[in-house]
């Protein structure tokens, strides 16, 4: 009840506000504006309402790529174009032009008055190929577009005279050039139309009878400070939802408030069903740097393909925040890269694989050998279970869980409400398995900024532990993770103060330097199991007083109380030390 | 025949009406995304072409309003991507200016507290406290599960709630 009560109070304060900047709203004016004025026109020439319509949208979007930002400027464009427009037939049927021989746009005379200054010189950065006709494995191509699938698996685009006279462009329309970026084996290409005849789309059919999209439009890079067209074709990833196609159709059906026509692509599973390609919507896919693209689906989670080598794209994952990297996985070494400059950092070794959960972090699957360089606030670890050897020892409490494990490495795992109940800090997470490392045998090599490889030294990256212990030490309620290693060394840690203070996320830091190890002992024996032992303790001012002690059992069945060599409050202050004889 | 069926037969009138019956959610939508004002306008330009051209795609007349709103933050995140490469912006920085300024919500409006949220409370909060869209069109709409919704809508409301009722005006019982 309170939710709710709280909610309907939220959503009557913030829908008080019904301000909207002028700007927005010259936007929503303007655009009604734009709709009534071609109602207007359509009146004068109806057969042409839609064709002026889609032209102006065109345009728009053009001029904003150019940074007109004035939406008032567009219009006025607009209501321009329809008094000059009316009667501009879009895929060239009547477009009167000359071109010389080498079909470079020298000259058009389109319906309206548009002249040769109306173009602009466009450039396509993709390699320009030349493809022999005996090369060509397949071909599809409509007015706009050619595709060519080559023998040696290439893909070539060549942007045909109607396109450009279309998109008012001047380009040799003989020209091939070379789709990139392709992941896997091209079987067919399929150029095609949807919504518009004017937004055309590449589709390769891949081997593994997924269908990936080359987008001519958004293939176009333009940036903002420039006026000159660019074009950069790629394969831009695959459409959501398509598996098992053979094949495609392109179809139309006539628009219901005007004669031109509405277009679609269906692909055909190989089962013979079709399914229309409706997604195109919700995938977007953005050249986000030279060394980034992303793909986006309409879920905000995004996908990345980097540049990890010259030429060698690859999977990656952004994180949705404001984190400028995206992560990715080579040669089963997690890396992330800076979408900004670049620069790529390793942080960690042995992955596996690495996903997005619903949050948008980004989960890293560890193998058995891992090592990690540096951690991020926006990755998680999933299985960071340094090993898959066998538990031979269990302690838990209402808060963790604490294994050894037969290879002597220990892990921890914090349990539901676990940071609640011990005031862990946020970069502490319930319910994954952390690995705990023996730290003081390799200080440098775990340090977060150093990416120093521990396997390269050797060093063993884990506890080498033969016992374990998890229960509180000392006088106050303080819960401690000891361990005796198999070199005779016990190490006592209060795990509580670890988590409420620790800079590290996980257990890999650096316990010593800040104050969380409470004890270090070399032994003479191996200890074969600690336990809990209450004690009545003298205390330095006379008193005496209740204290947990870890009572250790040897090998050789003997057995010894731990001391303990100083005693740390709950913020790891230090209170005193004693020494239990 | 209702104003959304008029306007996938082409009826601009009632495609007008209806992007001005929902303009306040464009915008707040769009602001709560993008923040910069050219880059709002942006949206809302490209939102309304786009809306526009696919409203006939439209299967449930009564989603709208969903739709239309699905179509406004996907043209936002395109924006927001392509500005993200270009420039590194520090939201605690972000934050820390909005909140210097102002001392209450009444000056800060609602840009302003939406800004103080976690980025990925921010859409769903506009959605569902001003676009009035429920936890499972929520979900739909960002495809993520219901109970992601709500708990990210537990976090929010414990914010927006300490925020907006600074001088106790509302007593929880």
């Amino acid at each position: 009840m309170l939710d709710e009560e709280k909610d309907l109070f939220i959503k009557k304060k913030l829908q008080q506000d019904k301000i909207i900047s002028s700007k927005a709203n010259d936007i929503f004016k303007n655009f009604e504006i734009q709709n009534l004025a071609s109602d207007n026109k359509k009146n004068k020439s109806e057969n042409k309402t839609i064709e002026f319509h889609t032209k102006n949208e065109k345009t728009k979007e053009h001029n904003l790529y150019r940074k007109i930002k004035n939406f008032t400027a567009v219009a006025a464009s607009f209501v321009v174009a329809v008094s000059v427009g009316a009667g501009v037939a879009l895929y060239g049927a009547s477009n009167k032009k000359t071109e010389d021989n080498n079909s470079q746009v020298t000259s058009v005379n389109i319906n309206g008055g548009s002249t040769a200054s109306d173009y602009t010189v466009a450039e396509v950065k993709n390699e320009e190929v030349k493809v022999e006709e005996n090369k060509e494995k397949k071909v599809h191509e409509n007015d706009l577009i050619k595709a060519v699938l080559t023998t040696d698996g290439n893909v070539a685009i060549q942007l045909k005279k109607e396109f450009l006279n279309l998109y008012k462009l001047r380009l040799d329309s003989s020209k091939m050039y070379k789709v990139s970026q392709i992941n896997g084996e091209v079987e067919d290409v399929f150029v095609c139309s949807m919504e518009s005849k004017e937004f055309p789309y590449v589709l390769l059919l891949m081997k593994d009878k997924t269908v990936d999209v080359v987008q001519i439009l958004n293939g176009e890079t333009t940036p903002y400070d420039t006026s000159d067209y660019e074009f950069n074709f790629y394969d831009q990833g695959k459409i959501e939802g398509l598996k098992n196609i053979s094949g495609f159709e392109e179809e139309t059906e006539p628009r219901a408030d005007s004669d031109e026509l509405y277009y679609y692509v269906s692909a055909i599973k190989t089962d013979g069903t079709k399914k229309i390609i409706d997604s195109l919507e919700h995938i977007n896919m953005t050249d986000v740097s030279n060394n980034v693209i992303s793909y986006s689906s309409q879920d905000g989670n995004k996908t990345y393909k980097i540049m990890a080598n010259e030429g060698d794209y690859i999977q990656a994952y952004g994180w949705t925040g404001a984190s400028n990297n995206v992560y990715y996985i080579n040669d089963n070494c997690l890396y992330h890269m800076s979408i900004v400059d670049g620069k790529k950092t390793k942080l960690i070794t042995g992955v596996e694989s690495i996903k997005t959960d619903e949050d948008g972090f980004i989960i890293a699957k560890l193998k058995f050998s891992n090592c990690i360089h540096k951690y991020d606030q926006y990755l998680k670890i999933e299985g960071y279970n340094v090993t898959d050897s066998k538990v031979i020892d269990k302690r838990e409490n209402e808060e963790l869980t604490l294994c050894l494990k037969e290879d002597g490495s220990i892990t921890l795992e914090l349990k539901q409400g676990a940071k609640e109940k011990l005031g862990a800090k946020d970069t502490f997470k319930e319910n994954y398995i952390y690995n705990f490392y023996a730290k003081e045998y390799s200080v440098q090599v775990y340090n977060e900024y150093s990416n120093y490889d521990v396997r390269k030294q050797g060093v063993n990256n884990y506890a080498n532990a033969s016992a374990i212990y998890l229960g509180e030490i000392g006088t106050k309620d303080k819960i401690c993770v000891a361990y005796a290693t198999k070199d005779n060394k016990t190490i006592e840690i209060d795990i509580e103060s670890y988590l409420k203070n620790s800079v590290s996320s996980t257990f890999e830091g650096e316990p010593g330097n800040h104050g969380f190890v409470l004890g270090q002992t070399d032994h003479q024996n191996k200890i074969l199991e600690m336990n809990e032992k209450v004690l009545s303790i003298s205390l330095p001012d006379g008193t005496s007083k209740e204290c947990t002690a870890i009572e250790a059992i040897h090998v050789d069945g003997t057995k010894e109380i731990l001391p303990i060599t100083t005693i740390l409050n709950h913020e790891g202050i230090f209170e005193y030390t004693i020494a239990i004889e | 025949m209702d104003k959304v069926e008029l306007a996938k037969n082409g009826d601009k009138q009632a495609f007008n009406d209806l992007i001005e019956e929902n303009k306040f959610k464009i915008y707040k939508t769009a602001k709560s995304i993008l923040g910069n004002e050219d880059d709002v306008c942006d949206a809302i330009q490209d939102s309304l072409i786009r809306a526009y051209k696919g409203i006939k795609n439209l299967h449930n007349n009564e989603f709208f309003s969903t739709w239309l709103i699905r179509i406004v933050i996907n043209k936002c995140y395109d924006i927001y991507n392509k500005q993200k490469s270009r420039k590194i912006i520090d939201i605690s920085e972000a934050k820390d200016e909005e909140l210097k300024v102002y001392d209450n919500y009444d000056e800060i409006g609602i840009n302003a507290i939406i800004k103080t949220l976690d980025e990925d409370l921010r859409t769903i909060t506009i959605m569902f406290y001003y676009d009035d869209l429920s936890v499972k069109d929520i979900s739909e709409v960002l495809k993520i599960p219901e109970g992601t919704v709500k708990s990210r809508l537990s976090r929010a409301r414990t914010k927006l709630y300490e925020i907006l009722n600074k001088d106790g005006e509302y007593n929880v019982r």
